[in-house]
């Protein structure tokens, strides 16, 4: 598990901030409306929630983000934040292509 | 009777082709159902001519599909003599458009959509408005029916322009000019979808992906969008379908380009080809790899993290592609890059932590902290944390056999470890983790000035820390500095005054205390102390720590040898009152006194009442508080030879064995009879007894196979077998500590034997220098233990210096220093061999019973019983 995917935060977040995504996640998805990405959050949060823990998660983290190097494209897209829209000839060019397949 | 289909009369075979035929173009099997639907035209052309045509039309629609305009065209021009030419026009466009819609041919689509000639299928009009829209060119009207259809494809340009600089309330705007009805529909529903998935408002937008017509272009066009959405119904470890959409998901997501590249290196990470993979990026995408938080970054992290999740046969080649890019063969390195030799070194340091010499886990680690510095910047905690860790691998104890069989603790480099915490603690004097793992060193060494100094540090720095406080306490108790233990305890008690191991801790440093001042005079302090314990006293009678007749036993003791004689009687028949029984309290104050007046047995004063007691001890129930007494002082900081004590309870051991005693109580004395070899005899004899009477009891069943030779070792299955069977019975009685037991017995037979089949290399020499001592301390090769006490002074009468020391060493626990300089004198022949004490008395054998009737093991009664069975 990536935990500042998991929060939405990035990587030189400091502590206020990853405690504030933590509590508008919880609100999001609390133990009794969601359980499981409840226990999710809780996990991510206790895994970064002071430096001396994200030095630590630095350190010895050996979870791998997925199973494959396309897998992992897809995880790591699906948890983290929307990219911005293509611009205009990419979105032509996108959809052109995807037309023809 | 009007006609009813007989159900028992098979289909006509022009029936069953025509259902065929038709089941073939549901399923979009064009050629299938063309070869069968010709066939069936020659039959009867006006019933199934249609059938021909709608094989036809998907099939140039397919050809066209996958590029193929000859063969597209061959079948068009064949269509052309069957259907009717409306048709074949909108076919006629699309393979034109192949090649893609042009301003100069754009008009003629617009038309065709605008005003057909014929009217259209839905999926023709589709076809044409997808077209009309991907030529992204102005339509020109030339009739009003143009005019508007230019307005509503103006509608969607605009809408997707907008989209693309995030302006979603502008797009929405603009797609209301497009009528509900319009050929252009399905696009305000992708734009539309578009806007949810940009905005994160994935319910909307799974919603319009969905409902998209399945030919269309943006139903096509919305399937990276949707492998890019969390669905639970979507496998996440899925193939990649096609490399266009993977480079469609790349282009999303900010990796344009890398489509090809990510099927390649993914298709060969799924064969096992983990190397290969990994240098497709490394060696065609100039920022790989890189920390960065993208997408880039976490494709990077996957590389360096799989292998701690792989199997150990699988990796082993990935890891020496990493390990050749150090440069431990060339001494140059060849990494890319600081981040991939920041990563590479993490990895490779991590993974192979156990088995690296330890300069080479200390060079690597070293260069992973100096990496991640020059990426990111000078971080003191991180590298005291990164610091932490080498040294506790640097700590790690090998066990190392001495002169008389013990152990004694070597680190695998003892220097590199304290350097490595030192400076950990230098750099961030807060990391706790690191303190304490210097102190286990220097425990573990013996250094115990540098601990002492360690811990007073300690305690100044972490002044609330309880772990800390009872550390520096025992320090001070081992160095006898009392007043100050007692300190850091009352300190450690105010943090956590729940804790039972502090009551403990402080009643025994204050005894320590009192018996000092008592031993130095000051009678009236020891007898103040000793009075403040009575706050700590429990009415556990068998605990010996902090019950209230033990410490009048010891207070007594005290009095008697340093104190006031009469009062010290007074205490001791104080406590004989309030102890368990007689035995229990003479055993307990002869060892007391042994302690105190540092005497050997013989020359306790309550040797012979002690003797006396315990030979009296009839039953097992009394054998068991005497051997908790044992128990006792064999933890004690105190500890004195206790050999004597332990053959006098062993004699009386088969003894009480024969008498009834309860499964409790053989369970109690199978636990206590564990803590010295003297009773291995009883303990078999107690085994067989329970085993008699209860031949599945869990508990003895274990113990059987564990200790006493019942482990098959040529066979693991029967042993497995043998375990498996005590574990269900012992789930059966709710047996928790033999289940518990059985489960960690199963775990170990069952733990992989490691394969050890290394082919043979003639040119390999094995490197084992790490096993080997350093030069500073070379610890000598010590020679087997000689058979007979001659041979042993012959052999000390000989030795050097150096194995001298390491006898010295590690001597056994109940020798001291002193006797073995004595054992040394003799041999060297200044000192006489004193007379060897009488041999103690043979053990007298087992006498058999003589009645009939066997003694029987009384079981534990079950809960809802309260039998008792006769003797």
């Amino acid at each position: 598990m990536n935990p500042y995917l998991v929060l939405g935060v990035p990587m030189n977040a400091d502590d206020a901030r990853i405690r504030q995504a933590y509590l508008a996640a919880v609100k999001q998805a609390s133990p009794d409306t969601d359980p499981a990405r409840f226990k999710e959050i809780a996990a991510a949060y206790a895994l970064i929630k002071d430096e001396a823990s994200r030095l630590r998660h630095e350190l010895f983290d050996t979870t791998c983000p997925g199973h494959s190097p396309w897998d992992t494209l897809l995880r790591n897209a699906r948890q983290s934040a929307r990219p911005a829209p293509l611009p205009f000839e990419a979105m032509k060019d996108l959809l052109r292509n995807c037309s023809k397949t | 009777m009007a006609d009813q289909p007989n159900s028992a009369q098979p289909p006509s075979p022009e029936a069953a082709a025509e259902q065929r035929v038709r089941a073939w173009l549901s399923e979009s099997r064009w050629r299938k159902a063309r070869d069968e639907a010709k066939l069936l035209v020659k039959q009867d052309r006006a019933r199934f001519l249609p059938l021909l045509i709608e094989a036809n039309v998907g099939l140039t629609r397919e050809m066209i599909a996958k590029g193929l305009t000859t063969e597209a065209q061959q079948v068009l021009q064949y269509l052309r003599t069957i259907a009717p030419a409306a048709q074949c026009n909108v076919l006629e466009l699309e393979l034109d458009a192949r090649s893609g819609v042009t301003a100069a041919s754009l008009p003629k689509y617009a038309a065709t959509l605008a005003s057909p000639p014929a009217p259209l299928t839905p999926l023709e009009q589709t076809r044409l408005a997808d077209l009309v829209v991907l030529a992204f060119e102005p339509v020109a009207a030339s009739s009003p029916a143009e005019s508007a259809l230019a307005r509503e494809v103006a509608a969607v340009h605009e809408a997707l322009r907008a989209v693309s600089l995030s302006q979603w309330d502008a797009a929405l705007a603009t797609l209301r000019a497009i009528p509900h009805r319009s050929a252009f529909s399905h696009w305000v529903v992708f734009i539309r979808s578009l806007i949810g998935f940009y905005t994160g408002d994935d319910a909307k937008a799974l919603r319009g992906f969905q409902s998209l017509p399945a030919e269309s272009a943006p139903a096509r066009a919305s399937q990276p969008f949707l492998l890019l959405m969390p669905q639970p119904d979507v496998s996440v470890a899925c193939q990649p379908a096609s490399e266009a959409s993977v480079e469609s998901v790349c282009q999303i997501t900010g990796l344009a380009g890398l489509g090809g590249l990510m099927c390649r290196a993914d298709k060969l990470w799924r064969t096992g080809q983990f190397g290969e993979s990994y240098r497709v990026f490394r060696d065609n995408v100039r920022l790989f790899p890189t920390c960065d938080a993208g997408p880039l970054g976490a494709l990077s992290g996957f590389f360096f993290q799989a292998p701690h999740e792989m199997p150990v046969e699988q990796r082993e080649t990935y890891l020496e592609y990493f390990s050749n890019l150090t440069g431990f063969l060339t001494g140059m390195h060849r990494f890319k890059n600081s981040t991939e030799a920041m990563r590479a070194l993490r990895m490779l340091t991590l993974i192979d932590a156990p088995f690296l010499p330890a300069e080479v886990l200390q060079q690597d680690w070293e260069a992973y902290i100096q990496h991640r510095e020059s990426l990111f910047g000078p971080n003191p905690r991180f590298a005291s944390l990164a610091y932490g860790w080498l040294g506790e691998q640097l700590s790690l104890v090998r066990p190392q056999h001495g002169f008389f069989g013990e152990t004694k603790p070597r680190l695998r480099d003892e220097k590199g470890a304290i350097q490595a915490l030192q400076r950990s603690i230098e750099l961030d004097p807060d990391n706790l983790s690191a303190h304490l793992q210097l102190s286990r060193i220097y425990e573990a060494l013996k250094r115990n000035s540098d601990l002492n100094r360690l811990l007073d540090t300690m305690t100044r720095r972490f002044p609330d820390n309880k772990q800390v406080l009872l550390m520096a306490a025992q320090g001070c108790l081992e160095r006898k500095a009392f007043t100050k233990g007692l300190n850091y305890l009352e300190r450690a008690r105010q943090i956590d005054q729940l804790d039972p191991t502090i009551p403990d801790a402080i009643a025994t440093q204050q005894r320590r205390l009192a018996r000092q001042h008592f031993q130095q005079g000051r009678r009236g302090k020891g007898r103040e102390l000793l009075a403040g314990l009575e706050t700590w006293f429990v009415d556990d009678s068998m605990d010996l720590q902090r019950s209230r007749w033990a410490g009048h036993a010891r207070h007594g003791v005290m009095e008697c040898l340093w104190g006031d004689a009469d009062r010290g009687g007074e205490l001791l028949a104080q406590a004989r009152a309030g102890s368990p029984h007689a035995a229990v309290f003479l055993l307990f104050t002869h060892m007391t006194h042994r302690v105190y007046a540092n005497v050997p047995t013989e020359k306790s004063p309550f040797l012979k009442e002690c003797r006396n007691a315990i030979q009296a001890t009839a039953t097992l129930a009394r054998l068991l508080p005497l051997l908790r007494v044992m128990e006792y002082w064999l933890k004690a900081p105190e500890q004195p030879p206790m050999d004597r004590e332990f053959n006098m309870l062993a004699r009386i051991s088969t003894s009480v064995l024969r008498k009834p005693f309860t499964m409790e109580e053989a369970t109690d004395a199978l636990n206590l009879m564990r803590i010295h070899h003297v009773f291995e005899l009883a303990i078999e004899d107690l085994v067989e007894r329970v085993l008699r009477e209860d031949p599945k009891n869990p508990k003895f069943r274990l113990y059987e196979i564990a200790e006493l030779g019942g482990m098959d070792h040529a066979s693991l299955e029967n042993s497995r077998a043998r375990v498996k069977d005590v574990l269900d019975e012992a789930r059966r009685r709710h047996d928790e500590p033999s289940i518990r037991e059985a489960t960690a017995l199963l775990r170990d037979l069952d733990r992989p034997r490691p394969k050890m089949d290394f082919p043979e290399d003639e040119e390999f020499e094995p490197d084992d220098s790490f096993l080997e001592p350093s030069d500073e301390d070379d610890l000598p090769d010590i020679p087997p233990f000689p058979g007979d006490v001659k041979a042993l002074l012959e052999m000390l009468r000989n030795a050097s210096p150096a194995i001298l020391k390491e006898m010295r060493e590690t001597r056994p626990p109940g020798m001291s220093a002193a006797d073995f300089d004595m054992l040394l004198e003799i041999a060297r022949g200044n000192v006489p061999i004193p007379p060897l004490p009488p041999p103690p008395p043979p053990l007298p054998p087992p006498v058999k019973p003589k009645s009939p009737v066997k003694p029987r093991v009384k079981p534990t009664p079950p809960p809802d019983q309260n039998l008792e069975l006769p003797f």
